[in-house]
């Protein structure tokens, strides 16, 4: 039974990941038990954000609005692999509840108190920065001007402007203005929210919304700028600005940048979805079922596709660590002195210690390894990329024989796995465990 | 008085705008792109001999680089060619008054979009200067010329909107189909972006969504639109020779080229396609929603602020509409075009007024979505207009919210945005893009062959660049006749790729020093690599070196008697 459903589900088997790590670490044995916990709390951040909603506009909508949220490929995503990011949209969805059940004009509060809380959860839940926050200073705004005076001093017959007038412009102080700017704008990214399934720059990421959902968007908006309730233009707008804060400072991957602008948009295209079933205009009512059932369709096709190539859509280093520390699960390691692991793509002792429970430091290594033109060690089990073997290449272009020459290196009872793109750049796509007497 | 105000502010701006158009054409950007060097040189061809470089006479197509651009650029540059000679700034000329022309229709749709006076001046004198009016006003673009000309029809159409009554309305209704002709006569794109904008201005289709049945939209269209429909008919006739004059297909080479069907046909990836049954067939992934999807993304780019003020794909990046630092418009008003967007679904029931943007939009994005690429400004360069306006009623939405001191961040800031667009243009983007699709060392080079080339027998041209030919035509006006009489030599239509072809002494080669140093009386052009000693080395040899833009050492030629 369990195989039949991880073989329709083939993303359920996806592999931990550092988030879930790090928290199974914390207060959780089992990687399915974290699961279930991050899902409660998205299914309870539903639960509130539905009170948010029904007490402004009435069930339908807020109804609506939930159900398209729960029915994101995103949504399933984050209870799956980030249970830091589902508590996270917790506490501010029940932040953003409990003021709008306590205080008449909560929406001014619920902003500065919310933006406040995204600030400090991203500072204090991680040590990386946002380019954001790199830009904050203007050391960068520095170093892009030095780039520019450098390039234009490089031409050989310019065009004469004064250097008076080029100041006016090019200093650090426009040249910051440029660079904020220039991260806020990505906010507006139609192509990562609704177009992921077919994106242009075949960028990495989760699908956000199915694409046909931007018709619902577009509808939706109309119904917002219509409707006379404002209580509901002020939630869309004070969410749309949490949302933009989020993205501000999120270090993280494309769809984590964006999980909170889920709430805002689907309530607008849950106002949408109600009014074409209002609706007494005929050619209206066609469109919006017609898109409705395109949207239907386009959710259940992802989910297909998600089951199909998880390692499409997700992140492979969860695959990585689990194909290495599972081939070496397989072999005697008391027999072996070293095991050399390498740490070229994430936090190689946390995984060790979920796979094996233990990791015997004097036996472990957790390290990326260059073996070309050195030998190694004997008695001992290497796993890494076919690059750390064999040499890198600048152009991730690894040596087409790369199986033979880790042969001729002395490795024995080698076992590979292709991953797809490239975490590892200049170390090849191949995934090597092998022996060496 | 105040009338004449407004003329001296807009006249203003718009001769500002002209002069830091043309302020150091020739320079900025630093050399020729293949396409422009097509244009200029086919437009001198046409000045001294009738005919163009394959020796068509009076063509309503260029052949050129077997992609049969419309000729009309080609015309209009003669005049500039015949009084400054062929170089960059006669080339290029033509667009700079296009781009210059086309404000003058942006300022009369203002007129109907923004009734503040002050807030009026303030958008134009910003848009006029947004990044993409800048740069394609300073390359040689047909697109540019065709946007002139489609901005103009477009007025024109919105201006007989409410029936034509009077006599003017009856004159302004015969401009529609002469302006949108022209813009066809000027880019592909406008061939069915034209007929499209007039299909949606006389049928009103986002009409429906307002009425309640389709009883009256059917009485509404008889009783008040059809009558249009003459316009479309009329703007068939006149386009319809240049599919004549050519094989239709050949006209449509760059369609058949570029289409979106055979790049990403079978549309849903294979990965996850069903095998053993008809594409179409799969019930889970199926091809037609992908399909959908890729096609309204196309057309949706257009509206994505990130596109038309942040990300720049790798196909703009590797040709002439790249303007580093920026996509289309300026940052702060990608932002704008937002909220303009808000506005416009707000007022979109009024009337035909604010629909009309969406279905300029949509008619010019039309020809590009068809092509495999996402965004591409050059092909969609018509609708830029409607967007700016767009970005217009973004500032009438934002007004609201401003006060004296936020009106006067906003101006000072965009002040400084304007002058970092123009210097941008100047410096920058000339030291960024000056690569291979604005190739350097043959302006610097081709002056210096020209002088030598007499002395020699034979001349081996050694260049990376598939239509490298045109600038050893263009840099040395090379007499059009001589070119005319290799037509049957050169590659045939349809052949894409390499087309360059042997002419005169122009032998096309690479480079092979161990074997052409023993010929005599050889010129060689070269961007390989050249071990400079080995060739000192040689008696009667001799080695010149030509930089690019940014004086790097990227050409030799070496001479050998």
């Amino acid at each position: 039974m369990q195989n039949i459903i991880l073989s329709a589900f083939k993303s359920l088997s996806y592999p931990p990941t550092e988030d879930q790590l790090a928290v199974i670490g914390w207060f959780f044995n089992n990687l399915w038990i974290l699961r279930i916990f991050s899902l409660t709390i998205l299914l309870a951040t539903l639960y509130f954000w539905y009170k948010t909603i029904i007490k402004l506009i009435g069930k339908t909508v807020a109804l609506i609005s939930c159900l398209i949220i729960f029915l994101t490929p995103t949504f399933y995503i984050l209870w799956l692999t980030s249970p830091i990011d589902c508590l996270k949209i917790f506490l501010l969805i029940f932040l953003v509840f409990i003021l709008n059940k306590n205080t008449k004009h909560f929406g001014k509060l619920a902003l500065i108190l919310g933006s406040v809380y995204i600030i400090l959860f991203s500072f204090w839940t991680t040590t990386e920065r946002s380019s954001f926050v790199h830009k904050l200073g203007l050391k960068e705004a520095k170093t892009e001007l030095k780039l520019r005076f450098v390039a234009e001093d490089s031409l050989t017959d310019p065009v004469k402007v004064p250097l008076k007038i080029k100041r006016i412009v090019y200093n650090k102080y426009y040249i910051e203005y440029k660079e904020l700017v220039n991260e806020v704008i990505p906010f507006f990214d139609m192509e990562s929210l609704f177009f992921q399934e077919i994106h242009p720059l075949e960028q990495k990421s989760v699908v956000i919304f199915v694409w046909p959902e931007i018709f619902l968007l577009i509808g939706g908006t109309y119904s917002l700028i219509k409707s006379k309730n404002k209580k509901i233009s002020s939630l869309v707008w004070m969410t749309l600005l949490l949302s933009l804060i989020n993205f501000l400072f999120d270090p993280f991957i494309i769809f984590k940048k964006f999980e909170l602008i889920l709430f805002p948009l689907s309530l607008i295209m849950a106002l949408a979805v109600s009014n074409i079933y209002k609706t007494k205009i005929l050619f209206g009512k066609i469109v919006g079922f017609i898109i409705i059932l395109f949207c239907l369709y386009g959710t259940m096709a992802n989910f297909s596709d998600l089951n199909k190539r998880p390692n499409f859509w997700l992140d492979n280093r969860p695959y990585f660590y689990e194909f290495v520390f599972d081939s070496i699960k397989k072999k005697d390691i008391n027999k072996f002195e070293k095991i050399y692991v390498t740490s070229l793509v994430g936090k190689t002792n946390k995984y060790c210690k979920y796979y094996f429970g233990t990791c015997d430091e004097n036996k472990f290594v957790f390290n990326s390894f260059e073996l070309k033109g050195a030998k190694p060690a004997k008695n001992s089990i290497y796993a890494g990329f076919a690059g750390e073997f064999i040499g890198s290449d600048f152009k991730n272009n690894i040596n087409s024989d790369w199986l033979s020459l880790i042969k001729n290196e002395g490795f024995i009872n080698i076992v590979t796995k292709d991953l797809r793109d490239t975490i590892a750049y200049k170390f090849g796509n191949y995934v090597v465990v092998g022996e060496v007497k | 008085m105040k009338k004449n105000l407004e003329k001296i502010i807009v006249g203003g701006i718009i001769v500002l705008s002209f002069l830091l158009k043309v302020y150091g054409l020739g320079k900025a950007p630093a050399s020729l792109g293949f396409d422009e060097a097509g244009l200029g040189y086919n437009a001198y061809s046409i000045l001294k001999t009738g005919r163009d470089e394959y020796g068509n006479f009076m063509p309503l197509s260029l052949r050129s680089f077997n992609d049969y651009k419309p000729a009309l650029y080609a015309y209009l540059s003669i005049p500039f060619i015949a009084v400054m000679g062929l170089n960059e700034v006669s080339t290029r000329m033509v667009s700079a008054v296009a781009g210059t022309v086309s404000l003058l229709f942006l300022y009369f749709f203002l007129k109907e979009f923004v009734k503040n006076k002050n807030l009026r001046y303030f958008v134009f004198l910003i848009l006029v200067f947004e990044p993409w009016r800048m740069h394609f006003s300073r390359v040689a673009l047909e697109t540019n010329l065709s946007a002139c000309f489609f901005v103009m029809g477009a007025w024109f159409l919105y201006k007989s909107r409410n029936l034509i009554k009077q006599k003017k309305s009856i004159f302004r209704a015969i401009l529609v189909p002469i302006c949108f002709g022209l813009a066809a006569y000027s880019y592909h794109g406008a061939r069915a972006a034209a007929p499209l904008l007039i299909f949606l201005f006389i049928f009103d289709p986002l009409r429906l969504f307002f009425v309640k049945n389709f009883k009256n939209y059917k009485n509404w269209l008889i009783k008040n639109r059809i009558k249009y429909l003459w316009l479309l008919v009329f703007l068939v006739i006149l386009i319809s020779p240049v599919f004549l004059a050519n094989k239709s297909s050949q006209v449509l080479t760059r369609l058949r080229q570029e289409n979106v069907f055979n790049r990403y046909y079978p549309f849903t990836s294979s990965e996850i396609l069903a095998k053993g049954k008809s594409v179409w067939l799969n019930t889970t992934n199926n091809p037609v929603y992908y399909f959908l999807g890729i096609m309204s993304g196309h057309m949706l780019s257009y509206f994505s602020p990130i596109d038309l003020g942040g990300r720049v794909y790798s196909w703009v990046k590797q040709s002439v509409q790249y303007i580093p630092s920026f996509s289309m418009l300026n940052w702060a008003e990608s932002i704008v075009f937002v909220f303009g967007l808000i506005y416009l679904i707000k007022e979109i029931k009024i009337n035909l007024k604010n629909r009309y943007l969406i279905y300029w939009i949509l008619a010019g994005a039309a020809p590009a979505a068809l092509t495999w690429t996402w965004f591409h400004p050059l092909r969609s360069l018509n609708l830029f207009p409607a967007v700016e306006l767009i970005v217009a009623l973004g500032f009438v939405y934002l007004s609201k919210f401003f006060n004296k001191i936020i009106y006067f961040g906003v101006i000072g800031l965009s002040a400084l945005s304007i002058l970092f667009v123009v210097i941008n243009e100047y410096g920058y983007s000339v030291a960024i893009s000056h690569g291979e699709y604005q190739p350097g060392s043959f302006k610097e080079g081709v002056p210096t062959l020209t002088k030598l080339q007499d002395n020699y027998d034979q001349i081996i041209i050694d260049s990376p660049h598939a239509q490298s030919y045109i600038f050893f035509l263009f840099y040395q006006s090379f007499d059009p006749k001589i070119v005319q009489s290799y037509a049957d030599k050169r590659p045939a239509p349809g052949i894409e790729g390499n087309l360059n072809f042997d002419f005169y002494k122009y032998k096309f080669a690479k480079y092979d020093w161990p074997n052409q140093k023993n010929e005599s009386k050889i010129l060689i052009w070269t961007t390989s690599e050249v071990k400079e000693d080995e060739i000192k080395n040689t008696p009667g040899t001799n080695i010149i070196w030509f930089g690019n833009a940014v004086n790097d050492k990227v050409t030799a030629i070496i001479t050998k008697d």
